[in-house]
């Protein structure tokens, strides 16, 4: 089985499973409490967010722990004061998406037709907009200038929330440079374990976490955590330049894997725009999705249309149609390959082998 | 020509009866993928119906799971919509009475699962459906299920000999007892699930609530008898099929009357005595058939609903479909009902009443 698909999740890497393995006996206890036990787990819970700043460019004070990407993309945007008004990009997750939604204000989407991002003055920002964009979008990989928007919100007075959830451990990442207020971030994508997220709130931002309860994580983010999951994520933290490192070889078997798709006529997704090199989101015209994905599943590729969250709904990828508006048919026909440091040559010679028996196969 | 059996897709909808069917086929050592489509979703907070809820997904996935075999879901509820439900929808709208499971099955269901064997590399389709089928050198042909209580034969004609040839029934042999006794001895977690109703997108049965929650309310109109005389008003003609004594709310202590046509132009429903309800003549149009009629017609029997015993009727063929003369007078010749042919417990053809 050939696994292309590390931007729904990345196998969890050797170092970390052996982090958490060596944290077990310690990491059960509640972190909050006064006792050796409490003090050990705490100790380990701030270590592991010591890492994590360290690899964002953050203070730890700065940094929330969640148990997911989209619980730090709801405190993050649910907990701006005084806004008016929503600008996001077409392109958003529903995990920004839908938390846009929530806040009740009025939502302008800019457009990104064919998949070039609009320059930062375009954006219309203005005071009391919360703007809220993704870094490396999950599907197609498409980079946003986020430094330049988050630049042109400060400018005009606005918040900025990025969700940098792909972004970690494929572009550089130091949020001091960004400049934004909030931002989420997932161990998932970067060989730690699911479960595991963490959201940098700005000092000084405007912001008050929308979750009630007790003073964990500042109070931002109530509730007992599960330290050995953010051993995990401190572990895999301590990684990401190995994996920044790997990213020349992944993009040139992107490119490899892309090469042959388009020999077997694939269409590329986002190509016309700047992309991350973990991803290549391709739409086969006339076939379906969520089919393809099955059919390679049995061929023994593991890959998805989409984002793993839609799987099983033939609603075409809203990624696609903010990317072509005029096409929902390139947006129902969409595989999403995603390689990862682990991904070989030989990964992409015998996935493209098994695509090209699928798509060959007879039509529907 | 018969093929030979590769890999098996079963058709999955989480309920008792598939779930036993692809467990067979897996202890008879066939390499199976589980399919369920996503055909409808449920309305409402309580939702009753027991197809293509969200926990029937589960199910089904569960199913898989125990079986140790894949499991896709894959969603065709624009397709189902299109094909069945609107469809469905128009010939309420017109004074019929659809039979909507043989389109499902023949625009959605079977045919679109043949399709898909072809991408996933399977060489059969599976269902738990009660019915027979037999691949022989001359074809492929149906027959009842040995329940015939629970025979869904009636349902199957309309399928396409492609379709057919590639489907396997592993329950035809089965009465629904032995069914959920090979699921207790398969370990099927989900043995013991009540059955479904027979109509999953309208899981209460009130058709006539389905239809105005999904067209609108429609203008009432008047009951009359036989002479035109007008005995009362109605709300809908869809809350009427023929033959249909209930509801008309005449009043009065005459002889009870029942629903003898409807008259969708001028909204009318046509009452009369139970006399009048029989009729040894029946006209099927869009007719298919795994055995041509001989032109000088066949002795045959014929099912003119889901619920009704096959009766014996002379059978000759017409430009599209075919003409039953039955030898005993029949209650309620529903237009929009599938009727179907049969020669023992062989299913020759079928169309839809005229």
């Amino acid at each position: 089985m050939i696994y292309l698909d590390h931007h729904a999740a990345t196998p969890v890497s050797p170092e970390v499973r052996a982090a958490m393995d060596a944290a077990r006996d310690r990491a059960w206890a509640n972190a909050s409490s006064a006792h050796r036990f409490g003090r050990e787990a705490r100790a380990l819970l701030e270590d592991a967010r010591a890492a994590v700043a360290e690899a964002i460019g953050a203070e730890p004070a700065s940094v929330v722990f969640t148990s997911t990407g989209t619980e730090a993309c709801h405190v993050g945007l649910a907990g701006f004061r005084g806004l008016r008004r929503v600008v996001m990009s077409p392109l958003e997750h529903p995990a920004v998406a839908e938390n846009c939604a929530a806040l009740g204000l009025p939502v302008h989407r800019f457009e990104m037709t064919g998949g070039r991002p609009p320059p930062a003055e375009a954006l219309g920002l203005r005071e009391g907009d919360l703007l809220a964009v993704t870094w490396v979008n999950h599907e197609t990989g498409t980079i946003l200038p986020v430094e330049d928007y988050c630049r042109a919100a400060r400018e005009a007075g606005a918040s900025s929330f990025v969700d940098g959830i792909q972004a970690l451990g494929k572009v550089p990442v130091n949020v001091r440079a960004l400049g934004a207020d909030a931002v989420a971030f997932a161990a998932q994508k970067v060989g730690g374990p699911t479960g595991a997220a963490a959201l940098f709130v700005r000092r000084g931002a405007p912001h008050d976490s929308p979750l009630l309860g007790g003073p964990q994580e500042r109070g931002r983010r109530p509730g007992t955590p599960d330290v050995e999951r953010f051993v995990g994520f401190g572990a895999a933290a301590k990684a990401i330049p190995g994996r920044l490192a790997a990213m020349p070889r992944v993009a040139a078997l992107r490119d490899r894997l892309e090469a042959g798709l388009l020999a077997l006529g694939a269409e590329v997704n986002g190509r016309e725009g700047p992309r991350a090199a973990t991803v290549t989101d391709v739409s086969f015209r006339g076939r379906r999705g969520p089919v393809l994905v099955a059919a390679l599943d049995l061929a023994g590729v593991a890959c998805s249309h989409g984002s793993a969250c839609s799987s099983g709904l033939d609603e075409p990828s809203k990624v696609l149609l903010g990317l072509y508006p005029d096409d929902p048919e390139r947006a129902r026909s969409a595989l999403r390959l995603s390689l990862g440091p682990e991904t070989t040559g030989d990964d992409v010679d015998r996935a493209l082998a098994a695509i090209a028996k699928v798509i060959g196969a007879a039509k529907p | 020509m018969t093929r030979p059996i590769g890999k098996v897709l079963v058709a999955m909808s989480g309920g008792v009866d598939s779930s036993v069917a692809a467990a067979l086929l897996r202890e008879q050592g066939h390499d199976v993928v589980g399919v369920t489509l996503h055909l409808w979703d449920a309305e409402g907070e309580n939702k009753v119906g027991r197809c293509c809820a969200p926990e029937d997904r589960e199910d089904a996935r569960r199913t898989c799971d125990h079986l140790g075999i894949p499991h896709y879901v894959l969603d065709e509820r624009a397709a189902f919509r299109r094909e069945v439900v609107e469809p469905f929808l128009d010939e309420y709208r017109r004074g019929r009475t659809p039979t909507p499971c043989v389109h499902c099955n023949r625009t959605v269901k079977l045919e679109m699962l043949a399709r898909l064997a072809d991408e996933l590399g399977c060489s059969h389709v599976a269902t738990g459906h009660y019915a027979k089928i037999v691949h022989g050198p001359e074809g492929t042909r149906l027959f009842r299920g040995r329940d015939l209580d629970k025979d869904q034969s009636y349902f199957l004609f309309g399928l396409s000999p492609e379709t057919r040839s590639r489907l396997l029934f592993p329950l035809g042999d089965l009465l629904k007892s032995e069914t959920r006794a090979e699921g207790e001895r398969l370990g099927v977690p989900n043995a013991k699930k009540p059955d479904s109703q027979e109509l999953c997108f309208v899981p209460d049965g009130d058709v006539a609530a389905f239809t105005r929650r999904e067209r609108g309310g429609e203008a009432g109109g008047l009951v009359v008898d036989e002479e035109g005389r007008v005995l009362g008003k109605h709300d809908e003609i869809a809350a009427f099929t023929i033959g249909k004594r209930k509801g008309l709310a005449l009043g009065g202590g005459s002889a009870p009357r029942y629903v003898l046509r409807i008259v969708p132009d001028s909204n009318t429903v046509v009452v009369g005595g139970a006399e009048k309800l029989v009729s040894k003549t029946l006209e099927a149009r869009d007719g298919h058939f795994l055995h041509a009629l001989p032109p000088e017609g066949l002795e045959a029997s014929v099912r003119i609903r889901y619920r009704h015993e096959p009766a014996p009727a002379h059978v000759r063929p017409t430009a599209t479909g075919f003409v039953a003369e039955f030898v005993e007078p029949q209650r309620a010749i529903t237009p929009g009902q599938a009727a179907v042919i049969y020669v023992g417990d062989e299913v020759i053809g079928g169309g839809f009443i005229a």
